[in-house]
């Protein structure tokens, strides 16, 4: 760790940000994100909420046949605010659009999103010429991690995703600060 | 009989083939009546299965008020056909008919018609500051953030 004369910078606040560029963090916090990051990835906490169809393969992958909890990511939160990730289980119609933000923006970061199905990837079936009552993709209201191919997809697909969102935070990717 | 309520309020009564066209009687009628209907209807204990709309301003200048009426027991399903002119208001059965009240807040949110004396008429299915009406005709849904740009829609 470099030593920082400290008179020499003491006039001009901006001196130090350069020098703090120049020696980089005072201290370092690898290792307590990497443990951090392996934490989040072995508890994901999803939100309870479905769309549609979808949402029944996802209750489907939450109970005993497939059973969410093995990987710790059966907790499913009646809250926002205690939720890590947002499964988007269904067709999200227009008027739905609004209330999934305000849920969005109530997830405390870190926070995931997971876009399961046809519907959330680009509108699926619901997309036409003309149409007037979807949102075509769940990438138009929230930043997604991990997209689920399927209509519906099997719980196994949904565990798959959950195991690449897995992959993808303990890989400690900074993502949706 | 419902038959005979209805003779004094329909301009027209068709009996029709229930097996080519699901209904038994179709009928005509000035939208003023429509609350007369219902309650005659009512008070032969039938019960309301839907109300729908039809854009017909490009042939006929109107608009199109369907209702289908019909009763447990004996099956006996009656449709009316009221026509009413653009930007004027239908009547409400909601306070007769619990049930059309949704029916009638889809219409306005649908079409656009309005219906007067409906206890709460606002959009049911679009966004509450949604633009237009999607079921026009003549509807164009402009470009907005939820489309996506690759001109498939």
């Amino acid at each position: 760790m470099a030593q920082i004369e400290l008179p020499l910078v003491a006039d001009n606040p901006k001196d130090i940000e350069e020098l703090r560029e120049e020696i980089g963090p005072l201290v370092h916090m690898d290792l307590l994100e990497n443990l951090l990051n392996h934490a989040r990835s072995r508890s994901l906490w999803p939100l309870t909420f479905g769309l549609a169809c979808c949402a029944i393969e996802m209750m489907a992958a939450g109970a005993a046949r497939f059973d969410l909890d093995r990987i710790g990511a059966g907790v499913f939160r009646p809250s926002a605010r205690q939720a890590d990730v947002m499964i988007l289980a269904g067709t999200i119609s227009r008027k739905m659009a609004t209330p999934i933000k305000t849920l969005w923006d109530q997830m405390p970061s870190p926070k995931w999103a997971i876009a399961m199905g046809g519907c959330t990837i680009d509108g699926g079936p619901f997309k036409y010429p003309g149409q007037y009552a979807i949102v075509e993709g769940a990438d138009k209201i929230v930043p997604v991690d991990v997209y689920v191919p399927g209509c519906p997809p099997r719980p196994e697909a949904l565990f798959a995703a959950l195991f690449k969102l897995e992959e993808k935070i303990r890989a400690g990717k900074k993502f949706n600060k | 009989m419902i038959a005979d309520k209805l003779s004094l309020l329909v301009l027209d009564a068709t009996e029709v083939k229930y097996d080519a066209r699901g209904f038994h009687v179709q009928h005509t009628a000035s939208p003023n009546i429509l609350p007369q209907i219902a309650d005659a209807f009512l008070s032969e204990n039938f019960h309301l299965e839907m109300i729908t709309c039809q854009d017909r301003r490009e042939n006929d200048n109107a608009f199109r008020l369907i209702y289908q009426f019909n009763q447990y027991g004996t099956p006996q399903r009656h449709v009316i056909h009221a026509d009413i002119v653009p930007d004027t208001a239908a009547p409400s059965i909601a306070t007769i008919f619990p049930a059309a009240d949704w029916y009638e807040r889809e219409i306005f949110d649908m079409y656009g018609v309005t219906f007067d004396g409906h206890p709460d008429l606002k959009r049911i299915l679009m966004e509450e500051d949604y633009f237009g009406h999607p079921l026009l005709k003549d509807f164009v849904d402009p470009p907005n953030p939820y489309r996506s740009e690759d001109g498939a829609s």
